[in-house]
């Protein structure tokens, strides 16, 4: 499978080459966090560098991270750190990953607008997501909403957003109760949007006119904070994370030159736009 | 040269006959092929962990302790599946007594063509039609969130109906009219005649109708996917979302790693799917064989 992706990336390259002279095809797959964000950045490279194209697919930090293992892409994103098991799948198949960060995101915690709710600790978000939590209704965490239970939605299982938030808060064997697992940040803040008695969460870019940012607090009773590129910056907010590209081995040729491009001030600027922090 | 050219004729003729074999029982080929490569990645599974599959509902093929229980999942895809059946076996049997006993040949045509317009829609169409139109209006119905069990049951009902009405509507017409004329001579209203003759004599039919239907059902994807919520539990409330089989395989195949546990679990649910539809597409074809070559009833 390794060898056929090589030589299927080869062919779009060919088919790429052949259309245009010298034209270099990079894929980049993995992160739907990132995929927006990938997006922009690879169409404003265009103008940059015309003889380069970069072909931005998103399905999941995991499937990212797995095609770079299988060595069907040439970068991959993740919204969270590769782990160890991994790693070791990696250099089993000859592939050294080497980690780039590109830009920080503060992970918001979205509800509905009409929902009053003041702030919210990670206690709160581990008795309404942990399977022993015992928060099911609004109430529960002290918010009068004229609501059943809480709508409680998650990302599905390969989502990088849905790791580090599952380690962050409910720790590293710590498992969800029932939650309603949307396939990409976009689709959990479009529920909230139509669902009043939703939460979620997801990456501070996706904010929207239907739904609002909920003041997040480390300890409970604690100052809480609501993520925007000053609280991240100035690690306020409780629940950033960096966002990664890996590539096998130091990046070099078309890839070095434009993740240099990228985590200069020009790309920077694209991940400011986009909703995400800048590294400096 | 006339002797060569008319064995060339033959050669090519025994050629083109060769190729039309092929073809014919390509299907065949494809089918053991298909059945025998999920079978290759699944069954292993399927056998060392069948305790745990069929005894847990908790699915968390991702967690450093992995569980894989498909309770949650079977129990989802039969509830949405039998809520679906519900709605749509009653309007579906009753449109096709509609359309073979009392629609004017006019009327039954342009309802004929529009119900088989029901099914050239795309399932991804359906499930746009769930999320935009079907979410607000359960809303608006008092559940908590529209996208649930209800919603994919409403909208499998409207993708199965066009097979139950046509599919009816063929094994009601074709009870012969003898028993139609039979019926009316000895007294009976229409309404006898339909219930006491014209269904239990269509009956073998119309079950080969509701299984089709069913076998469509569990196999559907893309539209469940949409619109059933994605939440693994075992539902108490038609406003419960739910998680079905297919949806599990579609949301999840992408990543799993290539030959690793998860990726093999998925496969033996894959397993699993084929042999539910496999099951009922034999016993529909079995009791069409049976009618058509049994004895001739009445």
């Amino acid at each position: 499978m390794m060898t056929r992706g090589r030589e299927w990336i080869a062919f779009l390259a060919l088919v790429a080459a052949c259309g245009k002279p010298s034209q270099v095809v990079l894929e980049d797959k993995g992160s739907d966090t990132m995929v927006n964000l990938m997006q922009r950045l690879s169409e404003s490279y265009r103008a940059v560098d015309p003889s380069v194209v970069i072909a931005v697919t998103g399905g999941g930090s995991g499937t990212g991270i797995k095609s770079l293992i299988d060595g069907t892409t040439h970068m991959a994103n993740a919204s969270r750190q590769m782990k160890d098991e991994e790693k070791a799948a990696a250099e089993t198949n000859g592939v050294h990953p080497h980690e780039t960060v590109v830009a920080y995101d503060g992970l918001a915690i979205y509800v509905h607008k009409d929902n009053p709710i003041e702030s919210i600790s990670f206690d709160d978000l581990r008795c309404i997501y942990d399977s022993a939590g015992t928060c099911k209704t609004w109430a529960d965490v002290g918010v009068t909403l004229d609501c059943g239970d809480i709508v409680k939605l998650s990302r599905q299982n390969n989502s990088g957003t849905y790791e580090y938030f599952r380690e962050e808060v409910l720790g590293k064997d710590g498992k969800f109760t029932t939650t309603m697992d949307q396939s990409g940040t976009q689709q959990v803040v479009d529920l909230i949007g139509t669902t009043k008695c939703a939460i979620g969460y997801g990456g501070m870019g996706y904010h929207s006119d239907a739904v609002r940012f909920v003041c997040l607090s480390r300890a409970e009773g604690g100052p809480c904070s609501v993520p925007s590129v000053e609280s991240v910056k100035a690690g306020t907010y409780p629940f950033s994370r960096p966002l990664f590209v890996y590539t096998n081995g130091a990046p070099e040729g078309a890839t070095a030159k434009y993740l240099e491009w990228v985590t200069g001030p020009a790309g920077q600027a694209i991940a400011l736009e986009a909703g995400f922090v800048p590294l400096k | 040269m006339g002797m060569a050219a008319s064995r060339s004729r033959v050669t090519i003729e025994r050629l083109i006959e060769a190729v039309i074999a092929l073809c014919g029982i390509s299907a065949v080929i494809f089918i053991l092929a298909i059945f025998g490569f999920i079978a290759k990645e699944g069954i292993g599974f399927l056998v060392t962990h069948a305790a745990e599959m069929f005894s847990s509902a908790d699915w968390s093929p991702t967690h450093s302790h992995p569980v894989y229980g498909i309770v949650a999942l079977i129990v989802g895809t039969t509830w949405v599946v039998g809520l679906s059946l519900l709605i749509s076996v009653p309007v579906g049997l009753a449109a096709a007594v509609y359309l073979s006993e009392f629609a004017p040949p006019g009327v039954r045509e342009v309802l004929k063509i529009v119900v088989e317009l029901l099914a050239a829609i795309p399932s991804v169409v359906w499930g746009f039609i769930g999320v935009m139109v079907l979410n607000p209006l359960l809303q608006a119905a008092g559940a908590p969130i529209g996208l649930n069990g209800l919603n994919g049951a409403i909208l499998l009902a409207l993708m199965t109906l066009p097979l139950l009405v046509s599919l009816g509507e063929d094994a009601l017409r074709a009870v012969p009219d003898g028993y139609r004329q039979a019926a009316v001579a000895l007294g009976a209203t229409r309404w006898e005649m339909i219930r006491r003759v014209l269904l239990p004599a269509a009956k073998p039919g119309l079950l080969v109708a509701v299984l089709l239907g069913f076998g469509r059902c569990v196999g559907e994807t893309m539209a469940v996917l949409m619109v059933t919520g994605h939440a693994i539990q075992i539902p108490t409330s038609i406003y419960d979302p739910v998680r079905t089989l297919t949806a599990t395989i579609a949301a999840e195949l992408g990543e799993a790693v290539r030959g690793g546990q998860h990726y093999q679990s998925l496969f033996a649910l894959g397993l699993l799917l084929f042999g539910i539809t496999f099951v009922v597409n034999l016993v529909a074809d079995l009791t069409v064989r049976g009618r058509r070559t049994g004895p001739v009833h009445g």
